[in-house]
């Protein structure tokens, strides 16, 4: 490697967070300005990573998905672990996402790699209650909404408005996405959900579960 | 997408264990009770223990996965009562779950099982959840219905996403059902939690035209639930929507289409049909509300006077509040129960009329162990009863206590 290119990558390196970013916060509320949790917030307009994303974890306890919503830049691979006692069967019907891992328990599969934008609806062949989402966004610069509502966004400072999409399976219409303009130099967000919530899923309560 | 290579093959479950599941029980326990002698003792009783008895119950449901997508399930029993044959296998099939490739969940189910009905009975070995008699409706489920047969069953979220809107349907076709329906006609409801086994065999009180040389003296002193007599399939179906994954409204209708003349072995095939409808509504966190009610006739013998020989109408329902503590579950149930004889021949009296009340209390000692308290009141009208020399009008108590185990 000669001596200029790695010093433009230290240079990249050292100042790029500096020049190029700004946190943003992003709140979520429903129609009456109450917080709703879990609720997938990102925005396109962000730096492209460079290398290939670190793999990222979608447990499987007490027959439930953990987390229940998982956000991953395109290209993530995402590893299936099951930290139950039962054999577990994963799968997705979501095109072109689709997949199914074999029976297991004990043994952690290989990771699934996610190379399409869009909802992948995760859910277990045997226990028909267990339900995850996997938010795949073209983007690395998302996050969830914590249990007030707010989540923190790492955008470029492009100096121009931002759109920020917010996604959950709760908002009803239009596929559950949302999107709002950031307008420049602004580093709060706030986006009201008018349409009345469903209500949060609960994986694995039901007596219909099967034992 | 892109599955890593080697993922068909890393997290495969090799290992024998890994592919076997079993749940399993053992209740030990004792019952003090009043009224008629039990019906297990080829009585009157509604009850399946006479006072005094030791109550014992050992289960066990083994299921293999024998691919990934296919599985074998037995479920067997071990009581002790006055019956012959009370322990033995009561489940035997083999269920196919292929993986979704859209919304819709394909299952298929071909053996011996039970229908999808009750909503008590939902834990491993068709255990109660609530109780440890089922309902009325629930225990003649156990003594004389399980579906010897083909089921499929679809169930799909109603919209694709986030949706709490499930619906789910079920029909199977089904042998082995053709004496089903007699012990209502000629025993009447009863409630307790006796399974019958496949080969099982229940007694049958001595009833005026089963006696020699009268018109039913073909009858053998007890019915095989689950003789084929006509070879004719039977048909279900059950409906169930579900909101979120605990309210359940389901609606069902059952025919063994028996050919009510035939006869074979001491059994007659009877003629059974009947519509269901059930609800299941959680409530306050802790609190579940359940209530079942079950309405249609049972048939048999050649038709006069525009009525087969036996034609009665059956009837129950009932309703119950459950409530889940810190250290176990208490429920109340009140359940109703009919049959209403409409046929020519007066001697053969199955009209009833009963009512029951049940409290249950479990208190969980350990994960895997519980003390049980269960208090069982049952008000019966029974005019045949006169005929065995019994008081046709009977209030049956019972208190059991159990200490349960599981693992």
């Amino acid at each position: 490697m000669n001596l200029s290119r790695l010093l433009a990558g230290v240079l990249s390196v050292a100042i790029c967070p500096v020049a190029a970013s700004a946190t943003i916060d992003v709140l979520v509320v429903d129609a009456l300005g109450q917080p709703i949790p879990e609720v997938v917030v990102f925005t396109r307009d962000s730096d492209q990573s460079a290398a290939a994303p670190e793999p990222v974890v979608l447990d499987q306890i007490d027959r439930r998905f953990e987390p229940h919503i998982l956000v991953i830049e395109k290209g993530t691979a995402v590893s299936f672990p099951n930290s139950d006692a039962v054999a577990h069967h994963v799968y997705s019907f979501s095109k072109p996402n689709d997949f199914a891992l074999p029976l297991y328990k004990g043994t952690v599969p290989d990771p699934v790699r996610f190379e399409h934008e869009g909802i992948v609806t995760i859910g277990c062949n045997i226990h028909d209650d267990m339900l995850a989402y996997v938010v795949v966004v073209d983007s690395s610069s998302f996050a969830k909404t914590d249990q007030d509502g707010h989540a923190s966004l790492d955008l470029p400072a492009t100096g121009s408005e931002s759109a920020v999409t917010a996604w959950s399976p709760r908002f009803r219409g239009n596929k559950g996405y949302r999107t709002q303009n950031l307008p420049a130099g602004e580093t709060q967000l706030v986006i009201q959900i008018k349409k009345k919530l469903r209500p949060p899923h609960t994986q694995g309560t039901g007596s219909s579960t099967p034992y | 997408m892109i599955i890593l290579p080697g993922a068909l093959t890393a997290g495969t479950t090799d290992r024998l264990a890994d592919r076997i599941d079993f749940w399993g029980g053992v209740d030990a326990g004792y019952v003090y009770a009043s009224g008629h002698p039990s019906w297990t003792e080829s009585s009157g009783g509604k009850l399946r223990y006479t006072n005094g008895h030791a109550a014992l119950r050992g289960f066990g449901e083994l299921r293999g996965r024998l691919t990934d997508t296919l599985s074998l399930t037995i479920a067997a029993e071990v009581g002790r009562d006055s019956t012959p044959q009370e322990s033995g296998i009561t489940q035997a099939y083999l269920a196919w779950n292929p993986i979704p490739r859209s919304s819709i969940r394909h299952r298929f189910r071909v053996g011996a099982f039970y229908p999808q009905l009750s909503l008590e009975h939902t834990q491993p070995g068709w255990t109660n959840r609530h109780t440890l008699s089922g309902s009325a409706l629930a225990t003649w489920i156990a003594e004389e219905l399980r579906t010897f047969g083909l089921e499929w069953r679809g169930s799909t979220r109603l919209s694709a996403l986030g949706t709490h809107h499930n619906l789910a349907l079920s029909v199977s076709a089904f042998t082995n059902n053709d004496p089903t329906g007699s012990l209502l006609a000629w025993r009447g409801w009863s409630l307790h939690d006796r399974q019958s086994t496949l080969r099982d065999r229940l007694p049958l009180a001595t009833l005026p035209l089963n006696r020699p040389g009268e018109v039913f003296a073909p009858q053998a002193p007890f019915t095989a639930p689950f003789r084929e007599v006509d070879n004719r399939l039977g048909y279900a179906a059950t409906a169930q929507y579900r909101y979120r994954s605990d309210s359940i409204f389901q609606v069902g209708y059952y025919d063994n289409r028996g050919d009510p003349t035939a006869l074979e072995d001491g059994q007659y095939a009877w003629n059974t049909r009947f519509a269901h409808v059930g609800v299941e509504l959680p409530f306050a966190e802790d609190w579940v509300f359940v209530s079942q009610w079950l309405r249609g006739s049972t048939s048999m013998g050649p038709v006069f006077g525009g009525r087969n020989a036996v034609d009665a109408q059956i009837e129950t329902r009932f309703a119950l509040l459950g409530l889940t503590t810190q250290r176990g579950n208490a429920a109340i149930r009140v359940d109703q129960f009919d049959v209403d004889d409409r046929d020519q021949l007066v001697a053969d009296n199955n009209n009833e009329r009963g009512r029951a009340l049940t409290l249950f209390y479990r208190h969980r000692l350990t994960d895997n162990t519980s003390l049980v308290f269960e208090y069982l009141n049952v008000r019966t009208e029974r005019p045949i009863w006169e005929f065995n020399n019994l008081d046709p009008v009977e209030t049956e108590s019972q208190v059991q206590l159990r200490a349960q185990f599981r693992f």
